[in-house]
């Protein structure tokens, strides 16, 4: 009986999004970059990592689909390797940022006295330009994979911790945190069985663009020598390396941009489509 | 005020000032006086209606007898202990006796919680239950005894109505057997046809369980058939208190009178002298000196724009604050 009627609410979510076709094409755009990441070493016709320098700079073409590098390397390959870095890196900024972004939104937003040191220091994070912020984090835990989630971490979860924030204020000051309290519950069962399940949504759509802002940074931060060190391929790198031959190999900046833009993009449009299904006041 | 020897709540001199802040160090820079020294009582077992315009601090009391909101001074003595100087576990223990209906019944439940979750809230909190089994019995009698039928017992609030919303934030303030329950205007967001039905529910309860109400309203209708006693508020104080009967045939303050002149009569032959009050309410964050409803009042004298008048006795418990009446 219980699951039949929660299961109803989430067919009416599901039917929302679904109504929505660009939702659904961002929603089908993460499901080809994820089958891709899965199944690098399946589908990639050759290893990533092979030097060959007698098919160096070669354009696409049948044998190599998207071309090859400075280094002979198949492209295609390496973009397919390469989209495992990008989702891993935003899988893990998506749940560090999550975790901290919640606990530290639920903290400010129900203590008031705690909020005004911790949103003071969030406003700090916040103060420094993105990219700048990662980088320094970075160069003083070494590049790596893991050094440019972690960093990435430390940069948005101010966003989310701001997101979560201020749902609690508006659901604190709701009538039925209110009665609870009439009822007697604690603070911690109010945060935990009231305000915790009532900023879900919020902190969900948040996520789907944390994922996205991710993605890029990542590439950023490779781009600049602050991610996952070469040889191993991230589109950050890829990109990278191939600046210096953008008059003459065009496609090795090329395809690994093509695959960041329509990351994000399927982020972006996932996330507007979650956003207005899971609003109970958008009843269309 | 005469002690009564069988009162349940006694407030005495309760105030409540909510501190405008402003500036770079906020700093008090003014107190909406929302209530303003107020002492009324209530009877074990009897309804006391408080009635008043929006805004005029009548929610604001019933939140700060139950401890919502922190009292600036005075006295809320239940049971012969004053809650104001409970400690936090006192509080918590004292929710068990007093409990409040809310006004909005769709704001007051948790849409995220099934009907077995919201009113099986408080018998967890206060470990009323020993186990899952226990808790499911009571949370169907529960049900029972509000007029709801088990089948409800998984379902979300959304699939309600407003009236049976509002029959499952009662069957919630009944989980822990309180003495008293706050009704903050428990019906006046129901349709006119719902709202009968949630009164003769409340006054079966209060019937089967002996229940104390102070039921909070700005309809005085609603009031006269609910209540054993009326009190009357105006800008965040008590200007009369009296017996039902009192209040509606016999009211002394002239708010009251202008107040009761007000109710239609379902009879247009009937002529009435309808008392229209001019001007607004006054802020409560600078209210008139003296009394404070001598801008608006019909018999207005010197002596109300300097003194604020006593709450005095007047007859059999009929409690009046006007100078007028002294003349």
């Amino acid at each position: 009986m219980k699951s039949q009627k929660s299961k109803l609410g989430e067919n009416k979510k599901w039917q929302r999004l679904k109504r929505n076709k660009m939702a659904i094409a961002g929603l089908l755009i993460i499901c080809a970059i994820l089958l891709i990441a899965i199944l690098a070493p399946y589908i990639s016709p050759y290893d990533p990592l092979v030097l060959n320098i007698r098919s160096r700079f070669q354009s696409p073409n049948s044998e190599f689909l998207f071309g090859t590098d400075n280094y002979g390397r198949d492209l295609f390959s390496r973009v397919l390797y390469g989209a495992r870095v990008s989702l891993k890196v935003g899988v893990i900024v998506v749940f560090i940022t999550s975790a901290l972004g919640t606990f530290f939104g639920l903290i400010a937003g129900y203590f008031r006295k705690l909020d005004y040191v911790i949103m003071r220091v969030m406003d700090a994070f916040m103060s420094f330009p993105t990219i700048l912020l990662g980088i320094s984090i970075v160069a003083i835990l070494s590049p790596s994979e893991m050094n440019a989630a972690i960093a990435l971490s430390v940069v948005y979860t101010p966003r989310t911790t701001r997101i979560v924030r201020s749902a609690v204020l508006e659901i604190k000051g709701s009538e039925f945190v209110r009665a609870a309290k009439s009822l007697g519950a604690s603070d911690f069962r109010i945060i935990l069985k009231h305000i915790l399940p009532n900023c879900l949504t919020p902190l969900i759509v948040q996520s789907t663009f944390v994922f996205a802002y991710a993605v890029l940074a990542e590439a950023s931060l490779s781009f600049v020598g602050a991610g996952p060190p070469p040889p191993a391929p991230s589109w950050g790198n890829i990109l990278s390396e191939g600046r210096q031959y953008i008059r003459t190999a065009p496609w090795i900046t090329i395809f690994p941009g093509i695959f960041i833009a329509l990351t994000v993009l399927g982020l972006n449009l996932t996330g507007d489509g979650l956003r207005d299904a899971l609003d109970p006041k958008m009843k269309k | 005020m005469a002690v009564e020897s069988n009162a349940l709540l006694r407030v005495n001199n309760l105030k409540k000032y909510f501190p405008i802040k402003a500036g770079l160090f906020r700093k008090t820079v003014a107190q909406v006086k929302a209530v303003d020294d107020i002492s009324f009582y209530i009877n074990e077992g009897e309804t006391l209606g408080l009635v008043g315009e929006s805004g005029c601090g009548k929610s604001t009391t019933g939140a700060t007898i139950l401890q919502l909101e922190k009292a600036t001074a005075g006295e809320v003595i239940f049971q012969g202990k004053d809650v104001l100087s409970f400690s936090k576990k006192e509080i918590r223990g004292m929710r068990r006796d007093m409990q409040i209906i809310f006004q909005d019944p769709y704001a007051s439940l948790n849409p995220r919680m099934t009907v077995t979750e919201i009113v099986g809230e408080p018998l967890d909190i206060h470990k009323l239950v020993r186990n899952k089994q226990e808790k499911k019995e009571r949370v169907k009698q529960l049900l029972g005894s509000v007029g709801l039928s088990t089948e409800h017992m998984h379902r979300y609030p959304h699939e309600f109505s407003g009236g049976q919303r509002q029959r499952i934030g009662i069957a919630r303030a009944l989980a822990v057997e309180p003495k008293l329950i706050i009704a903050d205007e428990p019906v006046s967001a129901l349709d006119v046809s719902i709202q009968a039905q949630v009164i003769n529910l409340l006054q079966e309860l209060q019937q089967e369980y002996g229940l104390t109400y102070l039921f909070i309203a700005h309809d005085l209708s609603v009031v006269k058939h609910i209540s054993d006693r009326v009190a009357v508020m105006y800008l965040g104080k008590i200007v009369e208190m009296t017996s039902k009967v009192d209040i509606y045939d016999n009211p002394l303050h002239p708010y009251t009178q202008s107040l009761l002149s007000a109710i239609p009569i379902p009879d247009p032959t009937i002529n009435k002298e309808r008392i229209v009050l001019e001007g607004d309410v006054p802020s409560p964050i600078n209210p008139p000196s003296g009394c404070r409803f001598h801008p608006r009042c019909p018999h207005v004298m010197e002596i109300c724009r300097g003194e604020d008048p006593e709450f005095k006795v007047y007859g059999d418990n009929h409690y009046v604050a006007c100078h007028f009446l002294d003349r």
